[in-house]
């Protein structure tokens, strides 16, 4: 494969896998986990510092997550994320009551498939494998930070840092640390952050309840505008397979 | 204020304030007046027809709904306005060991430093720019100024740069950008009150500074400070976080606060075109994906993919509004407005198919 055609493939991946991110909540890896039930509140504090002063933002949000794996997240905008089976995924928008879900049907080898890279499941919960930071130096290791309670129960923490050095032209020396903590019982990281020089954000769940959600939650509620498509859907290479798949078709209502 | 210092005092704000009406009535025509200790909400709206500017329109020719329900203006300005530009340029990450794509990667730094000087094409020698740059964190490269080769200086060191970048950064550099107009317009207002040189437009002239930006005067005659503009240009190498982990809207209210335009360069690599001329309009799939896409059409700006699209006059789309005000709905504060403007229909039949783009909301104060 050509270097244009590789980046262009790449790109439209990483396009295809931002959407089903494009939440403040970040954690792909949780996708798919088959464990005890979820429900909790979602908090991410951003501070930074700023030549003008201090600048803090705390952003809040709802989490769901089914015996099976399905997960939802509500952003406090009127949005909602939610992941099904077989990577089943829908985007909402509430105030629009519109939808937009993505319905993968295609080769068990497609790179989106569960068990493939990215996302790692395991002991990357933040999926911090995944690319947070962009680029080839992303932390590959999380390092071993030990163990403390959240919200009463025992978490373990890991950290990877990383420092910029071996650019050709700068800058070097910019660092930046990834600590999570996971509640191993729950599969879940119940808090992370990272840290640049000026900038820190960190995620924390709370009031988590263990029990089963109402399975409407996973759902796309009735009367709402939906637009699907189909992500790699098996289809042939054409001339003009270089989009950007999915591709949404016509509208319908939801039944 | 010591009493000596009235006698010379005097004639100068005297002067100041003839300047100042010669001006306002100059810039507005005529100038409209702001009922005392009602809020206004100010909005400036760009009408294009076949992609070129349209003038000549006037007040009558504009409505503007506020969650859907119709508004009366009461002020109105159509005079192409000197502006305040941030420029925010992303780092082309090249990552250190990838000896195969620093050629690669090295043609797409040049690709947004060619975009940013492009961007600034239409520089009026009264326009000011600052630059900053950003991967992890931001940094000013230049603080604002009108002096060019300063600019050019400052988008050559970056264009030199690179290094690796986080989600957020993005919003961390907008908020960078606002914060460094709202300075400066502070600044300008501790200069001189009143100077018709100074601020980008406190639309609120008997508000401290810190509230200016949203609304509009309460007060009498249109503020004589409505003399610049606010915009933020962001030139990045992908316009998406990666993983997005932010919602655009807090930096879509923080641009709404502030009044501040924000319009999006976005480089991707081979873009294909089909895809990425979709309509950024919220019904569609990219208006939440191209997360700065997304901020701008909300602020009202616009969004360019370098290299495919034509390269508008991105300043000119700002200089060229029309400011319309309307009075702000009662509401708790912090409640979120959308607003549209459109032509009456009576104006719709003289210009058929233009296009009008501005904000598309505002917070309660």
């Amino acid at each position: 494969m050509s270097m244009p055609r590789t980046i262009l493939v790449l790109w439209s991946m990483l396009a295809t896998a931002g959407a089903a991110c494009a939440q403040f909540v970040l954690f792909p890896g949780d996708v798919g986990v088959r464990n005890k039930p979820i429900i909790a509140d979602v908090t991410v504090t951003v501070t930074s510092e700023t030549p003008w002063g201090p600048y803090t933002q705390t952003q809040s949000g709802k989490y769901w997550r089914s015996r099976d794996g399905k997960t939802r997240r509500d952003d406090g905008f009127g949005h909602s994320y939610i992941t099904g089976l077989n990577w089943w995924r829908a985007e909402i928008d509430h105030d629009a009551k519109m939808a937009y879900e993505f319905v993968h049907n295609g080769p068990p080898d497609n790179p989106f498939a569960k068990g493939s890279s990215p996302p790692a499941l395991n002991d990357d919960p933040a999926g911090l494998s995944a690319g947070l930071l962009e680029g080839a130096e992303a932390p590959r290791k999380l390092v071993r930070i030990g163990e403390k309670q959240i919200e009463g129960r025992k978490v373990t923490g890991r950290r990877s840092e990383g420092v910029a050095k071996g650019y050709p032209w700068g800058p070097n020396g910019d660092r930046w640390t990834y600590e999570v903590w996971t509640a191993n019982d729950l599969k879940l990281a119940v808090e992370f952050q990272y840290k640049t020089r000026l900038m820190k954000v960190v995620q924390r769940f709370e009031n988590i309840q263990e029990r089963d959600p109402d399975p409407e939650v996973f759902r796309i509620p009735k009367g709402y505008r939906v637009r699907t498509a189909y992500d790699h859907g098996g289809a042939p290479p054409s001339a003009l397979s270089n989009d950007l798949r999915p591709l949404f078709g016509d509208v319908h209502i939801q039944k | 204020m010591s009493s000596h210092f009235a006698p010379k005092r005097t004639p100068y704000c005297l002067r100041l304030l003839r300047l100042g009406a010669i001006l306002a009535f100059s810039c507005f025509g005529q100038a409209p007046r702001f009922e005392a200790g009602v809020a206004n909400v100010r909005i400036d709206a760009l009408v294009t027809q076949k992609g070129r500017i349209v003038t000549g329109l006037e007040q009558g020719d504009f409505q503007v709904r506020d969650d859907g329900e119709l508004r009366d203006t009461v002020g109105f300005a159509s005079e192409a306005l000197p502006l305040d530009v941030v420029l925010l340029c992303q780092f082309v990450h090249v990552p250190p060991n990838e000896k195969n794509y620093q050629n690669f990667f090295q043609y797409f730094s040049q690709w947004n430093m060619n975009s940013a000087s492009k961007a600034l094409e239409g520089l009026r020698p009264e326009d000011r720019v600052a630059v900053i740059s950003y991967g992890l964190d931001p940094q000013v490269e230049q603080p604002l100024t009108s002096d060019h080769a300063e600019i050019a200086a400052a988008l050559r060191r970056i264009g030199t740069r690179n290094g690796p970048t986080v989600s957020g950064a993005h919003y961390m550099a907008i908020e960078w950008g606002l914060r460094l107009l709202a300075q400066e317009r502070a600044n300008e207002q501790k200069k001189g009150e009143g100077s018709l040189t100074s601020g980008t437009g406190p639309e609120r002239p008997s508000r401290t500074p810190e509230t200016h930006g949203n609304s509009a005067a309460a007060g009498s005659v249109v503020p004589l400070k409505v003399l610049r503009r606010s915009m933020i240009i962001t030139v990045s190498w992908r316009g998406y976080n990666s993983p997005a982990m932010f919602n655009d809207e807090p930096a879509i209210f923080r641009l709404w606060e502030e009044n501040t335009v924000l319009s999006a360069i976005i480089s991707a690599p081979a873009p294909p075109a089909r895809v990425i001329r979709q309509p950024l309009e919220p019904d569609t799939f990219r208006y939440r994906l191209d997360n700065l896409g997304h901020v701008a059409a909300e602020t009202g700006g616009s969004v360019v993919y370098a290299p495919t699209d034509d390269f508008p006059d991105l300043l000119a789309r700002v200089r060229s509004g029309y400011s319309l005000w309307f009075r702000a709905a009662e509401a708790k504060p912090g409640t979120v407005r959308r607003i549209s403007v459109e032509l009456t229909e009576e104006a719709k039949k003289r210009h058929p198919g233009a296009e009008i783009r501005a904000r598309k909301g505002y917070l309660v104060r």
